[in-house]
C-alpha cells in the first residue's frame, strides 16, 4: 500500500513539474506592458454647488440696491460693490467678510463675455474663505 | 551540465508575486469613467474646493470652448433636444438629481448660463459646477 502511494505521488510531482510556466508569464509581461503605458492618473474633482435665485414676479422694481455684497465677474478683473480689484485683493476681501460672518451671502453677478474660469477661481476662493452661501446672476 | 543546473534553480516565485501584484494595481486603478469627458475639455482648476462626492444619477452636461454642448459622448444638436433629456430625467429620478456642468475654462459665461437656464427651466435645480481639485498628471 505504501509502496504503491509513494510510485503515485511521485508521478503527480512529475508532471507538476512539466507544466511549462513561459506563456504564462509571456501573457503576465504583456499584460503589465500595456498597463504601464496605458496608465494615466486620476483628475480629482470638484463639483461646485451654485444657487441662482429666483426673480418674485409680485416685487416691484426699485432703484434701492439691496444690502449685500456683489461680486462682479469681468474679463480681466472682478469689482466687489463697483470698486476694481484683483484676484488676491477679492481674496483678502473674502476672508475679511468670513471672518465677521460665515453665513452672509455673496452675490455673484457674472457677464456673460467673462471666462468661466473667473467664475469658478472666484467660487474657490469663497470656498477657501469659509464663505458658503452665494447666488449667481447672470447679466449682458 | 552544470551551468544549465543553475540556470533551473533560478527561483521565479517572487518575481512573477510582484508581477502580479502590479496587475492587480493597475486593473483596480484604471479608470472606467473617464471616457464619459471629451479630452478637449479643460475643466478649471478649483485647489480649496472639497473632492466631490457624485451620485449615481448625476448627469454631466460639457460644454466645449466654443459653446457647443454635450450629454455623456453625445453631441447635441439644439437646446430643445437637451431640454428634452433633462425633462425625461426629472421625470425618472425627481428633481433632487444634480446636474453637474462640466464646462470648459476658456468657455464665455454666456453658454454655461444659456446650459444653466435650460437645467432651471426643466425642473431641475440641483446645479454643480465641474472643476479639478487635483490634476492626476
Amino acid at each position: 500500500m505504501s509502496v504503491s502511494h509513494k510510485r503515485r505521488t511521485k508521478r503527480v510531482k512529475t508532471k507538476l513539474d512539466d507544466i511549462p510556466m513561459t506563456p504564462m508569464i509571456d501573457v503576465v509581461f504583456q499584460l503589465l506592458v500595456y498597463f504601464v503605458f496605458t496608465f494615466e492618473p486620476i483628475d480629482i474633482f470638484a463639483h461646485l454647488q451654485v444657487y441662482r435665485p429666483a426673480a418674485d414676479p409680485n416685487a416691484k422694481p426699485t432703484d434701492k440696491k439691496p444690502n449685500i455684497v456683489r461680486i462682479t465677474v469681468y474679463t480681466d478683473a472682478y469689482t466687489v460693490n463697483e470698486k476694481r480689484f484683483s484676484k488676491e485683493g477679492v481674496a483678502d476681501l473674502l476672508f475679511q467678510l468670513a471672518d465677521m460672518d460665515r453665513n452672509q451671502t455673496i452675490m455673484i453677478i457674472c457677464t456673460a463675455g467673462s471666462p468661466h474660469k473667473n467664475l469658478v477661481e472666484l467660487l474657490d476662493l469663497c470656498t477657501n474663505a469659509g464663505l458658503k452661501k452665494f447666488s449667481i446672476i447672470s447679466t449682458d | 551540465m552544470k551551468k544549465r543546473s543553475e540556470v533551473d534553480d533560478v527561483n521565479l516565485t517572487p518575481m512573477i508575486d510582484i508581477v502580479f501584484q502590479m496587475i492587480i494595481f493597475f486593473v483596480t486603478t484604471v479608470d472606467l469613467d473617464k471616457e464619459k469627458f471629451e479630452k478637449d475639455v479643460l475643466v478649471p482648476d478649483a485647489p480649496n474646493s472639497p473632492e466631490a462626492e457624485p451620485e449615481p444619477s448625476t448627469i454631466y452636461v460639457q460644454v466645449k470652448e466654443n459653446g457647443t454642448v454635450w450629454v455623456g459622448n453625445v453631441p447635441i444638436p439644439n437646446d430643445r433636444y437637451l431640454r428634452g433629456i433633462l425633462t425625461n430625467a426629472m421625470k425618472l429620478h425627481g428633481q433632487q438629481i444634480p446636474v453637474v456642468i462640466h464646462a470648459d475654462a476658456r468657455t464665455q459665461h454666456r453658454h454655461v448660463r444659456r446650459v444653466m437656464d435650460i437645467v432651471s427651466g426643466s425642473g431641475l435645480w440641483k446645479i454643480n459646477f465641474s472643476a479639478v481639485v487635483k490634476e492626476g498628471k
